[in-house]
């Protein structure tokens, strides 16, 4: 227990951190956003104005720490390029974001551990084989171009989803769950594929340990001893890569997102780099950093349940 | 006891990356058809004797197209890596042979930027300083310092303490002389293979940014960004987006299968 809340708040000032540099890289970078909204023709009476308005006139730490703590509270500033609240341009999009990376998510858990597991114990038969090929190949399809393909299949060829016309979950939740199916499946495919790879080789590794032979000389049956205790020790590398996908897919949806034309955290962040909006890039890169630090405090805590050694070592 | 086989990723692994350097070269000398002319009756050309993969909506060959892309994703990856791997080895073997308050405070530092996903960080770089090739060699080559800079140090860590480093230090050498002139040698196996291993990764993610837009700046042509334009065309030309993924899914094979050969060699 202390040492979960050890962990808790290093990732607390882990995020802190985080958030003191975000905010010093945006606002070290030249640039005045109060130009860019006036245009260059603006009098510096305007510019004052409105930079006062926005409150870019007071000292940086005033600054950061108003904006730390109105985030906290859940706001995240002024979008200065769409004139927005960014909670209110962001709310709606963090759930098509997160409803895509959860869907790849099951997808790549409920497939490549039965998979994993199935390569395992026919190690070397044709089966084995073919599913290590098609393995790597599909490792080096990145998921942009992956997606291409599935619409093209899909969308082009079986008409199944119309391409690029994304359906909004406030209009047909059904119909945007479905649309969403393929850019998840697009975002899972590879990762699949590498899951398959670690756990049929995490697998194997544990194989000719001892404790197996202890096992079976107990009398257990080889289904037993693989669930009851290789599966056990075999999950602990798969679950640190389970952990670093959810997070790098996040990342990666916002190249999918593009492909199928989803309307997501992803399409406004590249928006926002482009119009130079920094609130809005602020707090996207904030979502995602607390989400990253989220998911490894999670698979911690996971560790701490699969392997009792992390409890006692630390 | 395993019969010793030829290894055939390596094999597969060098030929496709051969054929890739191949690519490369052959773009730097000279393409078939100047990259950017366009030439209207042409448009949606399909494949012919004269244009190998057929020409774009522009009518521009895209078998030019790919050989001068395949050079940028070339040069983007090896500035990319080469950014990555020299700061890594400075950062990592600074705090893998001195250890103490150094190695900690960096290695914290570290550990925070590992846990994001590189393209997440090459894109809050580039929100930074703007998008184009050599903004994204910078933002990449950044994002990449923290995986190598941690195998670097396990790896001096490891080394710091052998007989011939203490042997070198009992002769006279100085710390940086050991670093360099000693350790260096005996990690690069190591580092070799994870220089292959971010190659494949490089290559991924120049080809995500410049589909996002925000890599090579268009007309100069990138992989990536031709396999988004061609996405407006599916209906009329598949083709189009067919070509650049095909060769980019094969240099990021080639780079796996030697990276992949690389570590059954060494077992």
């Amino acid at each position: 227990m202390r040492d979960v809340i050890r962990k808790l708040a290093s990732m607390i000032l882990t995020l802190l951190i985080v958030s003191f540099l975000v905010f010093l890289a945006f606002d070290l970078i030249p640039g005045d956003p109060a130009i860019a909204k006036l245009g260059t023709q603006a009098t510096p009476e305007q510019v004052a104005s409105l930079r006062a308005e926005w409150g870019l006139d007071r000292p940086f730490l005033i600054r950061y720490f108003d904006w730390l703590f109105s985030f906290v509270r859940g706001d995240m500033g002024y979008s200065y390029h769409f004139d927005r609240a960014v909670t209110e341009l962001l709310s709606g999009k963090i759930l098509i974001t997160v409803t895509l990376v959860i869907m790849a998510f099951v997808m790549i858990v409920s497939v490549s551990i039965p998979m994993g597991i199935f390569a395992a114990r026919h190690q070397g038969g044709a089966l084995d084989k073919s599913i290590m090929v098609s393995n790597q190949l599909l490792m080096a399809i990145p998921p942009f171009f992956s997606g291409i393909l599935i619409t093209f299949l899909f969308g082009v060829g079986l008409s199944f989803f119309k391409p690029g016309s994304f359906v909004s979950y406030t209009q047909n939740f059904g119909g945007f769950l479905f649309y969403m199916i393929f850019p998840a499946l697009a975002v899972a495919i590879p990762k699949i594929a590498m899951c398959v790879k670690l756990l049929r080789s995490s697998i194997l590794e544990q194989w000719p340990m001892d404790y197996v032979r202890t096992a079976y000389s107990r009398g257990n049956r080889t289904m037993q001893v693989l669930y009851r205790h290789v599966l056990r020790n075999a999950m602990i590398p798969v679950v640190t890569f389970l952990g670093m996908t959810l997070a790098d897919m996040v990342a990666g949806s916002i190249i999918i997102e593009k492909v199928f034309n989803i309307p997501g955290i992803g399409q406004i962040l590249i928006k926002c780099i482009e119009y130079r909006d920094y609130p809005t890039v602020e707090a996207v890169v904030m979502l995602i950093a607390f989400l990253v630090v989220f998911v490894n405090f999670m698979v911690d805590i996971i560790y701490r349940i699969l392997d009792p050694r992390m409890r006692q070592s630390s | 006891m395993k019969k010793f086989k030829p290894n055939a990723s390596l094999l597969a692994g060098c030929i496709l990356v051969g054929l890739m350097l191949l690519m490369v070269l052959w773009g730097w000398i000279a393409t078939p058809y100047d990259p950017n002319a366009m030439d209207a009756d042409l448009k949606f050309a399909g494949p012919s004797l004269s244009h190998l993969m057929g020409c774009d909506n522009f009518g521009r060959d895209v078998f030019s197209r790919i050989l001068q892309g395949v050079g940028n994703t070339f040069i983007v990856s090896v500035g990319t890596v080469a950014i990555g791997v020299v700061f890594g080895i400075l950062i990592g073997g600074l705090c893998g042979y001195y250890g103490g308050w150094l190695d900690e405070a960096l290695m914290r530092c570290n550990d925070v930027l590992f846990a994001f996903p590189s393209v997440f960080l090459a894109l809050v770089v580039i929100s930074l300083i703007g998008p184009g090739k050599y903004q994204v060699i910078v933002a990449l080559g950044i994002a990449f310092i923290p995986s190598f800079a941690r195998m670097v140090r396990s790896e001096f860590m490891k080394q710091r303490n052998r007989d011939y480093c203490l042997s070198a230090q009992l002769m006279g050498a100085s710390s940086l002389r050991t670093m360099f002139v000693h350790i260096l040698p005996n990690a690069l196996p190591v580092i070799l293979s994870s220089v292959i291993i971010g190659f494949n990764n490089a290559v991924i993610a120049e080809a995500g940014l410049s589909y996002l837009g925000i890599g090579v700046q268009p007309p100069e042509a990138s992989l990536g960004a031709m396999l988004s334009d061609s996405q407006s065309f599916l209906y009329k030309d598949p083709m189009l987006c067919i070509f650049p993924g095909v060769v980019m899914a094969l240099m990021i094979l080639g780079f796996a299968l030697l990276a992949e050969g690389l570590t059954e060699k060494k077992k």
